[in-house]
């Protein structure tokens, strides 16, 4: 359904540049879930904004390659067209910080009816909206659509912002960290939220992390990223028995040495 | 409020020489006036009851008298402060939105000349004091072009009525209140062109795009919005800033407000005025900003809450 | 105290060393940091575009007895003569040159300039400090008079202590310090807010060093960068309020300054167009000048781009 050849990205970082997505080729299926790996700063947050040409044009020093969707190139097409294609739902994404990515005046739920296709009638924009915050488990979905995203949990906010995600029924959906911010029992309702949307939606879904237990839970087939290269892609099995790549290894045992370690680069993200 | 009192009490218990002359001015005092006034704010007490004495004045409205003008201070100044309003208000309400209007189009465009165009012009109208930029107007278009009067506020002689004498008072507000847009718009412009870039930066912006919204419709429901509130908050401040402007501003063009007088009663130390003139542009900037502060409230919606 | 726990690997704690790490080296003392500083700022299009223009003007300002073609004080011509060969920018209404006078008028737009700056980095700089580092009563007290100074009119304050005092040159810069001081004292409160919490000051803290110790060498430094920028500030502030006061005839009478010929101006403007347009021109090139040079040392001392680079990382 989605396939990325040769996309380079090279990003202006004040004076300097930063390549930050170095020649990566990779290809999602239709109803798939595909994880992306790597640590802070190995080029995968950008890889996924670059495959939904999310990039601010003046950020970007070089953007080369391929990113068909459906045989279109999302890379090379017009601003109008590509606004078309996002408003008719083929592909959203969920963002690492649902705090600042969403806006702190309006409410939750007009945000939301905002993402719904244009040319419903009020009373379905509404309807719909309360869909889908109760689809992505919230009980109270009407009082929560009410509330400014300050006013709500982190969890909460996690949610909302998969519910806006999901407003134009898409058929791709990219989460970018979706449970780093996390305490551990919202990480775990957040991942049954999306594992069902998963199964539920027919949806194809791409999962970047650096929690390999994440995608231990979650995802088909992993690429494993550093330094803006794909150093491994694998089925989820074969990468866990058997990693080809010394790093993919060293990742997986680091994972499963202990909680600590994973604690700690969690506290990272915050603190940064 | 009454720290502000306090501080210009201090000012005015530091000012060397006698006080009763400070306060009249470089009039001759008579001796019975001397007295008079002595006994009326209690100069021979302990500087406390002085101090209380003073309050219990202000309290009830007395701000002085001036001698120069022989009226009561505090009537003086209620009878210019609508002249003053009306200059400042007419010089926001026309300076406000077109420096709203520049910073958005600067911040915005996708041009980098235009925007470049737009910050240089800001930069160098940034830095031209408001009572030159007067002068220039006038020397433009009163002297060289004739369009509109120089000074004051009315013609001395008027026989216009209704529509007519609005037309009349327009043209003399015409440049003071242009003076006072330009200068107000330059630095809207400033923090607005700041504000929506900082706007643009952020995330929910992202969220926007990758919702499909086209580039006007995120500009419009998303950054005009979040960027404006900075601006409410400097409202306050711009208001206090145009109260001081208006010293400068009202001197250029003759135009009877409050700052006018306070000019007036420098050059004729004709001190009760200067300290009644203070205390009510202080009086007024204070209570500009609690307004500002509710109204900030009202309009954001991470305050409103309280949280 | 999340650095306390061990990293993974390398790559994985180095965004966590880069939050943690000290805060900049003690700023420039010697010459060669100095020169450091403007060399940096001479990269930026603004810092170099602002320092040029200032010091240009200080070249002036030092040389104007043997740039000024005429005596400034005397009549050297007829009044209100338009400009000419002679008389580049005419002559005022008494009949003396005007370009002398413009030239003469940047010695006190910038000594008023600088001087008030100064005095109000003094004033401002003590207290912010005292109530950044002592806390309780000084502190609410002494920030509570700085945002009550910071919300009357600085034209109003100046005027007032002027009516009051009289206005000779040091009382002038005496009058600008007073009313800007509060602009200095809350930008070197908030950075002792913000310093007074960090490891090295605790370490100095721990390491039983004076309070002066901790205050004057391990904070100060630190707190200094925004600081500078302010000072140009401060000066572009003081030299616009200068002008003011020259223009409403309220300035030192004995000197010859901008606003002071503008003030002479308002009375002509019909007749003499000149009179107005020359000085303010120099008062506007004073302030774009300083205001440049702020916009480039703000790009030097706290880099945008770093912090947007990291907004984009996340």
């Amino acid at each position: 359904m989605l396939e990325v050849k040769r996309l380079i990205v090279h990003l202006r970082v004040g004076d300097q540049v930063l390549r930050a997505v170095d020649d990566v080729d990779l290809f999602i299926e239709r109803g798939e879930c595909v994880g992306i790996v790597g640590e802070s700063g190995s080029g995968k947050t950008t890889l996924a904004r670059a495959m939904l040409r999310l990039l601010p044009a003046v950020e970007l020093a070089e953007f080369s390659g391929e990113v068909l969707f459906k045989g279109e190139d999302i890379r090379a097409m017009p601003e109008g067209a590509l606004q078309q294609m996002r408003r008719a739902g083929t592909f959203s994404m969920v963002f690492q910080d649902p705090l600042g990515y969403l806006n702190p005046t309006q409410r939750v739920g007009a945000q939301i009816a905002e993402a719904l296709p244009s040319g419903l009638r009020a009373s379905a924009v509404r309807q719909r909206t309360l869909d889908l915050l109760r689809e992505v488990g919230m009980r109270e979905a009407q009082l929560v659509a009410r509330r400014y995203p300050h006013e709500l949990s982190g969890g909460m906010r996690q949610r909302a912002l998969i519910a806006l995600a999901l407003a134009p029924s898409p058929t791709l959906l990219v989460a970018d960290e979706p449970t780093t911010s996390l305490d551990a029992t919202v990480q775990l309702q957040v991942l049954e939220t999306l594992r069902r949307l998963h199964r539920e939606r027919d949806m194809a879904l791409v999962v970047i992390t650096h929690d390999l237990g994440l995608i231990a839970e979650l995802c088909d087939r992993v690429y494993v990223m550093r330094f803006g290269k794909v150093v491994e892609c694998a089925d989820v099995f074969t990468l866990f028995e058997a990693p080809k790549h010394p790093y993919t290894a060293t990742l997986i045992e680091l994972s499963t040495r202990g909680a600590a370690p994973a604690r700690a680069t969690t506290a990272d993200e915050v603190v940064t | 409020m009454i720290v502000v009192v306090l501080l210009v009490f201090g000012m005015l218990q530091l000012t060397p020489g006698d006080p009763v002359q400070a306060m009249v001015g470089q009039y001759p005092v008579p001796a019975e006036f001397r007295e008079a006034i002595e006994r009326h704010y209690h100069l021979n007490d302990p500087f406390l009851s002085r101090l209380w004495q003073y309050f219990a004045n202000l309290a009830h409205g007395d701000l002085g008298f001036s001698f120069q003008m022989q009226r009561p201070v505090l009537g003086l100044i209620l009878e210019r402060a609508p002249r003053t309003l009306m200059l400042a208000a007419s010089g926001f309400l026309l300076g406000i939105p077109i420096g709203m209007a520049v910073g958005v189009l600067s911040a915005t465009s996708q041009n980098p000349h235009l925007d470049r165009f737009w910050t240089t012009t800001t930069l160098v109208a940034y830095a031209i004091p408001g009572f030159w930029l007067g002068q220039l107007l006038v020397i433009l278009f009163a002297m060289q072009l004739g369009w509109f009067p120089t000074q004051g506020m009315a013609p001395l002689v008027s026989r216009a009525s209704g529509f007519g004498w609005f037309l009349e008072r327009a043209r003399y507000l015409a440049l003071p209140a242009i003076t006072y847009a330009i200068y107000e718009a330059t630095r809207v412009a400033r923090l607005m062109r700041a504000n929506v870039i900082e706007t643009l930066g952020q995330g929910y912006i992202v969220t926007a795009r990758a919702k499909g919204l086209s580039r006007p419709t995120i500009i419009r429901r998303h950054v005009l919005r979040n960027s404006s509130l900075p601006v409410v908050t400097i409202m306050g401040y711009a208001f206090g800033v145009a109260m001081g402007g208006a010293v400068l501003i009202e001197t250029v063009f003759s135009w009877p407000g409050v700052g006018l007088l306070l000019i007036e009663a420098i050059r004729a130390r004709d001190n009760q005025v200067v300290v009644g003139v203070v205390l009510f542009v202080s009086f007024a900037v204070i209570l500009m900003n609690l307004i500002v502060d509710l109204l900030y409230c009202a309009l954001d919606p991470r305050i409103r809450t309280g949280s | 105290m999340n650095q306390d726990i061990p990293g993974p690997s390398p790559t994985l704690t180095s965004r966590s060393e880069v939050a943690s790490a000290r805060p900049r080296e003690a700023l420039p003392t010697s010459a060669l940091a100095v020169s450091a500083l403007l060399s940096r700022l001479c990269r930026t299009h603004y810092g170099a575009a602002g320092l040029i223009i200032l010091a240009l003007l200080v070249l002036i300002g030092v040389t104007a007895p043997l740039l000024a073609p005429f005596d400034p004080t005397r009549q050297v011509g007829e009044s209100l003569m338009p400009p000419s060969w002679t008389h580049v920018m005419g002559t005022d209404n008494i009949g003396r040159d005007l370009f002398s006078l413009v030239l003469y008028g940047t010695r006190a737009s910038l000594a008023i300039g600088f001087c008030a700056a100064l005095a109000a980095l003094v004033i401002g700089g003590t207290i912010g400090t005292l109530a950044g580092y002592r806390r309780g009563l000084t502190e609410a007290v002494l920030m509570r008079l700085a945002e009550l100074f910071q919300t009357l009119p600085v034209i109003i304050v100046v005027l007032f202590a002027i009516a009051l005092f009289g206005s000779s040159f040091w009382l002038l810069i005496a009058a600008v310090a007073l009313a800007i001081w509060p602009l200095e004292a809350r930008l070197i409160y908030g950075q002792f807010i913000n310093l007074r919490e960090r490891e090295f000051v605790a370490a100095a803290i721990v390491a039983d060093l004076s309070t002066a110790h901790i205050v004057l060498r391990e904070i100060l430094p630190n707190a200094l960068p925004p600081v500078i920028v302010q000072v140009a500030l401060d000066a572009s502030l003081a030299i616009l309020i200068e002008s003011g006061l020259g223009f409403l005839g309220l300035s030192d009478a004995n000197m010859i300054s901008w606003g002071q010929l503008l003030f002479a101006a308002q009375d002509f403007l019909n007749a003499a167009w000149w009179m107005s347009v020359f000085p303010g021109l120099a008062i506007c090139i004073a302030i774009i000048g300083l205001n440049l040079l702020a916009d480039g040392l703000n790009e030097v001392v706290n880099p945008r781009a770093v912090r947007a680079a990291i907004g984009l990382a996340a």
